[in-house]
């Protein structure tokens, strides 16, 4: 565990628990965190020029993680992107890594190593 | 005055009527000649001797009253001393041997007039006849002639009415005949077994198919016991067929067994009918019979199939389920867990004996959730590594064959159900049993949606969605979907059923979009509801590989 990384991490989670408790364990740890309860909410307030990484749900109504993140690259955004399911098996990994997603997590989560992700996402997208 | 007698005298010699004078004791005291002649006697043979003992009733003829006719007419010229005229009368005359002896035919026409002396009393009696024979045979003839005419006529028509009756007749018996004939070519060549028996059993027609069926030929069994073919253990249950026979009920389709000649049982439905005679007294009846032991047989198989389907569905269930419930678990065991790492960090930086405890706890609760976790995980990789048996197939194939399977289990509600599906769909490619879990699924519930409807109208029907996709729709006339429920359809836990579970439809969308598909569910225009999938159509690639 570790030093803060640059930039923001955007989490998306339709979820209100997930969404607030992950939210609240980043930050905890020094993070800048802004969160979202669905796709098109963050793209309808995302600016190509910020950082950091982006955390989203796999399984949300309107638009998919892996829909987002689609649509992000499409738009020429390089932000490193890490999908969370509940749900997802391998052949979803497979897609999500084919589309230019950093890694795939299943919940359970554990904040610790999502932290570590973060951090290990945001340096090699740096 | 003698002069004037004898003038009279031959005066009634020679009148040409026909006189005769008696005494009253009817002595012959005189005759004329006309008499004579038209009597075939001579004067001198018949004066002095009884005019009955002269003319006699013809012996030949049974019906001869000349001589009591005459006797009355004469008797009552005596008692009222006046002139008695007679009818016609027959009064057939001797004829003498020289003309060959016996009677000659007469009639006659008689006036028997007295002649009373000056003291008022009958002194002789004239009888004065007409000799009407000619007259009569000609009269005798002619009616005889119009009678005869009349008779034939009366014969022709008889025989004209019994003509037209007897081809009446023949024309009924030749149709009949025919309709006998076709009957029982009928019967004769019916693919089920008809057998007609009496109400003591006497079998009195046995077709071919009988035959065929139970392998005694006519000739062994007309005349026999129907109960020939009874397994002896269905005594009891044959005796109350009869029973409702006799009260004159008809049998549809009763299952049982029969015997056959070799000895085996067949399984059947029979028809039982009472045969009534035209005052509707029952005296047989006709039994068709029908071989079910295959219609069993497939039933067997289907039920069979079913329970494989519902034994392979609920396996799937229970995946399915598992994969909802660590789905669902996983997010509040997400949070659970942040929290717990958010609170230690929170807590981290103080440096109290009280806070290194928490902080103990922490870490312990940390370990359980993560604990939960890998059980969460345990389980989703069990559930992934649940082979899908993936192939080529057809969809309506795949309907077809689960709507006969949903159909056997909704038979107690009664849903009339309609397949219309569009002939030549693309191939999919696909776990047929997971799919026909979902229509099965879809067709249950709709079912089940419609217990309480009054029109239970199912119907299940396939068609293209697009060039790249087909679909399956399912739709009911039931309730429709609540507003409130609509947006929770396919949620887990969410159920209008009073034991639902309120997973099927979360799995089935589960299923579907394992198939890179999409699930759905509305209103339709009947009241009801109708929920649908949609299916990619197989790659080439695939459809090569199953080749």
């Amino acid at each position: 565990m570790s030093k803060p990384a640059a930039g923001t991490t955007w989490l998306v989670d339709d979820n209100r628990s997930v969404r607030d408790s992950t939210g609240a364990f980043l930050e905890a740890i020094g993070l800048t965190v802004r969160t979202y309860a669905s796709a098109l909410e963050f793209l309808d307030k995302f600016e190509s020029d910020r950082s950091g990484c982006i955390v989203a749900d796999y399984d949300m109504p309107g638009m998919t993680g892996l829909e987002l993140l689609e649509t992000l690259r499409r738009r020429g955004s390089r932000l490193p992107v890490i999908i969370i399911t509940g749900r997802g098996d391998a052949a979803l990994e497979q897609r999500v890594l084919a589309a230019g997603g950093f890694r795939m997590l299943h919940k359970p989560i554990d904040g610790l190593e999502l932290a570590d992700l973060v951090e290990q996402a945001v340096s090699e997208a740096a | 005055m003698a002069a004037d007698r004898q003038d009279f005298g031959a005066l009634f010699t020679q009148a040409p009527g026909l006189y005769l004078v008696l005494d009253p004791a009817f002595t012959i005291r005189a005759v004329n000649d006309a008499y004579c002649r038209a009597t075939m006697t001579r004067r001198e043979e018949i004066i002095g001797r009884n005019l009955f003992e002269v003319f006699p009733d013809n012996p030949n003829d049974p019906a001869a009253d000349g001589v009591a006719k005459l006797r009355l007419s004469l008797q009552r010229v005596l008692d009222l001393r006046r002139p008695d005229v007679m009818s016609i009368q027959k009064y057939d005359i001797r004829k003498p041997d020289s003309e060959g002896g016996g009677f000659e035919e007469r009639y006659w026409n008689p006036i028997n007039t007295p002649v009373l002396d000056s003291g008022g009393a009958v002194q002789s009696i004239l009888h004065c006849v007409e000799d009407v024979t000619e007259l009569m045979r000609m009269r005798k003839s002619e009616t005889t002639h119009i009678a005869m005419a009349r008779e034939q006529q009366l014969v022709i028509d008889r025989l004209r009415d019994a003509n037209a009756k007897l081809a009446d007749q023949m024309e009924q018996i030749r149709a009949l005949r025919r309709y006998t004939y076709f009957f029982a070519l009928l019967v004769e060549n019916s693919i089920d077994p008809v057998i007609t028996f009496l109400m003591d059993g006497e079998v009195k027609s046995w077709n071919r198919a009988a035959q065929e069926m139970f392998g005694y030929d006519k000739t062994e069994i007309v005349g026999r016991h129907v109960d020939m073919i009874l397994p002896p253990d269905l005594k009891a249950e044959q005796d109350a067929l009869w029973a409702r026979l006799r009260a004159g009920e008809k049998i549809h389709d009763f299952e049982t067994l029969r015997r056959a000649k070799d000895g085996t049982d067949v399984t059947v439905a029979l028809t039982l009918s009472p045969i009534r005679e035209e005052n509707h007294e029952i005296i047989g009846a006709s039994q068709v019979v029908r071989d079910i032991t295959e219609q069993k047989q497939t039933q067997k198989k289907l039920l069979g199939l079913q329970e494989e389907l519902i034994h392979l569905s609920r396996w799937n269930t229970m995946g399915m389920l598992a994969s909802t419930i660590a789905h669902e678990l996983s997010q509040p065991l997400t949070a659970a867990m942040n929290y717990i790492r958010a609170a230690h960090r929170t807590v981290g930086g103080l440096d109290l004996p009280e806070v290194a405890r928490a902080r103990d706890f922490l870490d312990k609760a940390a370990n359980e959730t993560k604990l939960a976790g890998g059980i969460m995980r345990t389980l989703r990789e069990f559930i992934e590594k649940r082979k899908t048996n993936r192939a080529v197939d057809d969809l309506n194939r795949l309907v077809e064959e689960t709507v006969v399977l949903g159909a056997a289990g909704s038979a107690e509600v009664k849903a009339m159900l309609r397949t219309q599906l569009l002939s030549g769909l693309p191939p999919i490619y696909v776990d047929r049993i997971q799919i026909q879990q979902v229509i099965l699924n879809l067709v249950r519930n709709a079912v089940d949606a419609m217990s309480n409807s009054e029109r239970r109208d199912l119907i299940v029907a396939t068609a293209m969605d697009g060039p790249g996709h087909v679909c399956v729709t399912v739709s009911d006339t039931g309730p429709g979907i609540a507003p409130d429920v609509m947006a929770r359809l396919f949620q887990p836990f969410v159920t209008t059923k009073e034991n639902g579970m309120g997973v099927g439809l979360t799995i089935c969308q589960s299923i579907v979009e394992a198939h890179d598909g999409k699930i759905w569910g509305e209103g339709n225009e009947r009241g009801g509801a109708t929920f649908g999938f949609r299916l990619p159509v197989a790659d080439p690639v695939e459809k090569q590989n199953a080749a």
